[in-house]
């Protein structure tokens, strides 16, 4: 199969991620946050860490071209 | 989970969403329905269609492998069984799966792959004859229409209660979605949404578990808790964290099991039945791109398997110590009969994620719905095409009248599928006697795939009516026992009730009861299999049998260098772990 799984993936993840993470900042409303995860932005933490995983597949897609 | 229990639900808005969730969800379809798109270019002929071309490396198929069976029901199944049975739960892991799955792959799969048999059913033609290929993929095709059209109406019914949304219109949606990306990209599209899906649950649940640990008070704070709880419901302390220790009698768990059920019952018969035999599984090994990549698949998915517990048991461990905590704000939800701990997981994701993240929980929840009905529409239109229309409907046609049907196949799976989901909203009784007459013909399916690989002397008749005999039996068992507190009915008992006589045997629970007749199927199977190929002559000779039969076949070579390529060596690694977990949490 030409489509490798990884590209979708990757563009997924990186697009999910900084939107996470993008809302984490703007809207860093702490009420809503001491309210459900423990005073944690998780938003921003994990928006970024789900962003690193989307954009590790896609560098990792590019280094090793599909043969 | 039952389908019962979820008529009964109403409409409350659980999850309280916003723009940012919505559009979460819309990317995700937008990138589910995109994968298909650019797959369409790619589907030339039936191979590519039914089985992605066989050229998909191991670990895209190990993801699909367990993607396909983390779906909706499973997360939330485990998750509410983490609530009501503790850490036990976890033995559908570390003695279910991770055994069979490594078994899989290293002595099953070399059939599978190699055989060239593109079903489950067509191997069960080429070993055995064709009633039995006949019975197997009927009852198959029957049951994943159903188990889609279950998980569709699970779907439906959940975005009902937790977001509000109309119940036919969640329907329509998800139908047309899943049809949508198969059509255009067969096999390989579902393969590819599956591995996504496996991620989405993954990175989904990472933060729910961590959150959840934290407030408990880290793992010495739940055992602490557990323990208490363990005490006041009559059981030994420390019953709800250890998974053999209070295995010695079903009165010392909540499980209700002693430990020769959960290694006969549990760790034997059903995952290996499952796992072994089930072609919505298999059917992701066997597209792989080569018999080693094929033999890999499920010993490399065995490896997150086998940690899939620590984010779906435990949370729902956390949950029933939360629940008993006072001031911590949550409550396991109730209906009408108690605790209804199947919303354990829709509970934790509105209790503990904001919103955004909250978006994101929703989303792989959703995906793998999805995927549970993806799976068995994939698995479906091949058994439909290859099992039943090409084999007495059509002979003979070209590739490309298959490759129509194929998609033909997927169009009334999905129709189906839709018709079973409102039978299911209607009659929600029949769904569940169908789950129930599925299982009785399942469960002997192992002895004849092992008798089948492993004994040459097997034959046809043999296997066909060791199949129907241990169908048998497991209506038989079924009808004359019940679990403890139950009436007559689909929980069992029913022959006893028909000539007026109490059940033969009370069973503690239901999972033991469903493990004790998984091996009384098993057994009968196996028995009268013996019995009537060895009073009736082999109707295939060994060079029939070459490549379908251990004794018969020239063993795989292992043609990597590195160890870790190597089926047997990461087999070994694999057990190993596994041994590790189930000591670490003896």
């Amino acid at each position: 199969m030409n489509l490798d799984i990884k590209v979708p993936m990757g563009w997924f993840f990186l697009i999910t991620g900084l939107l996470i993470a993008g809302y984490g900042t703007l809207i860093a409303d702490p009420v809503i946050y001491t309210q459900r995860s423990l005073g944690y932005n998780v938003n921003l933490y994990w928006g970024i860490v789900l962003a690193i995983f989307g954009a590790a597949c896609l560098f990792k897609n590019k280094r090793k071209p599909h043969k | 989970m039952s389908l019962l229990a979820l008529a009964e639900l109403t409409p409350t808005k659980l999850l309280d969403i916003n723009w940012i969730d919505y559009l979460i969800l819309i990317i995700y379809f937008g990138f589910v329905v995109g994968i298909g798109y650019v797959l369409k270019k790619q589907i030339h002929d039936s191979k590519d269609f039914f089985e992605s071309g066989k050229s998909l490396p191991s670990w895209v198929c190990a993801l699909g492998f367990i993607g396909a069976n983390l779906g909706a029901q499973e997360v939330m199944g485990m998750a509410a069984s983490g609530a009501k049975y503790g850490i036990m739960t976890a033995h559908f892991y570390w003695i279910g799966a991770i055994p069979a799955m490594v078994f899989v792959g290293i002595f099953m799969m070399p059939f599978y792959y190699g055989s060239k048999a593109r079903s489950v059913p067509e191997f069960l033609r080429f070993r055995f004859d064709e009633k039995t290929c006949a019975f197997n993929a009927v009852s198959f095709a029957v049951m994943t229409v159903f188990s889609s059209g279950i998980s569709m109406f699970a779907l439906a019914k959940l975005l009902e209660v937790l977001i509000g949304w109309n119940f036919h219109v969640s329907i329509l949606i998800s139908g047309a979605i899943v049809l949508t990306y198969i059509f255009m990209g067969g096999l390989t599209s579902a393969i590819y949404n599956e591995v996504i899906q496996f991620f989405l649950i993954v990175l989904g649940f990472i933060p729910l578990s961590f959150l959840a640990i934290k407030k408990i008070g880290g793992w010495q704070g739940l055992v602490t808790k557990l323990n208490e709880i363990a005490v006041n419901n009559g059981l030994s302390a420390g019953s709800y964290t250890s998974s053999w220790k209070y295995t010695d009698a079903p009165a010392h768990n909540a499980m209700g099991l002693e430990w020769i059920g959960v290694a006969m019952g549990l760790g034997f018969v059903v995952s290996f039945g499952y796992w072994c035999t089930d072609f919505l599984v298999v059917q992701r090994a066997m597209a792989a791109e080569s018999m080693a990549a094929a033999r890999r698949t499920p010993i490399i998915a065995a490896i997150p398997k086998m940690l899939i517990p620590f984010i779906i048991i435990i949370p729902g461990m956390i949950a029933l110590a939360l629940s008993h905590t006072a001031g911590s704000g949550f409550e396991l939800p109730r209906n009408a009969e108690g605790i209804d701990y199947n919303m354990t997981v829709p509970y934790l994701l509105a209790h503990f994620l904001p919103n955004g993240m909250l978006g994101l929980g929703l989303t792989a929840m959703m995906a793998s719905f999805m995927s549970g009905m993806a799976g068995n529409v994939t698995a479906f239109n091949t058994v439909w095409t290859y099992d039943i229309y090409q084999s007495y409907i059509k002979k003979g046609a070209s590739d490309k009248h298959y490759l129509w049907m194929g998609k033909m196949a997927t169009v009334f799976g999905i129709v189906f599928s839709m018709a079973a989901a409102y039978v299911a909203a209607q009659f929600s009784n029949i769904m569940d006697m169908l789950q129930l007459i599925f299982a009785f013909v399942n469960s002997p399916l192992l002895a004849t795939f092992l008798l089948g690989m492993f004994w040459k002397r097997g034959n046809g008749h043999g296997a066909f009516f060791g199949l129907l005999s241990g169908t048998t039996a497991a209506a038989i068992h079924h009808g004359l026992c019940i679990p403890v507190g139950c009436n007559w009915g689909f929980k069992g008992a029913w022959l006893s009730h028909l000539f007026s006589k109490a059940p033969v045997h009370v069973y503690p629970s239901e999972m033991a009861q469903n493990f004790w007749t998984a091996i009384w199927a098993f057994s009968a199977c196996l028995t009268v299999t013996i019995v009537v190929s060895l009073s009736t002559a082999r109707n295939k000779q060994d060079s029939q049998l070459v490549g379908l039969v251990y004794s018969l076949t020239a063993k795989p070579k292992e043609d990597s260098k590195v160890w870790y390529r190597h089926p047997m060596a990461l087999g070994v690694v694999v057990l190993a772990a596994a041994t590790a977990l189930n000591v670490l949490f003896w």
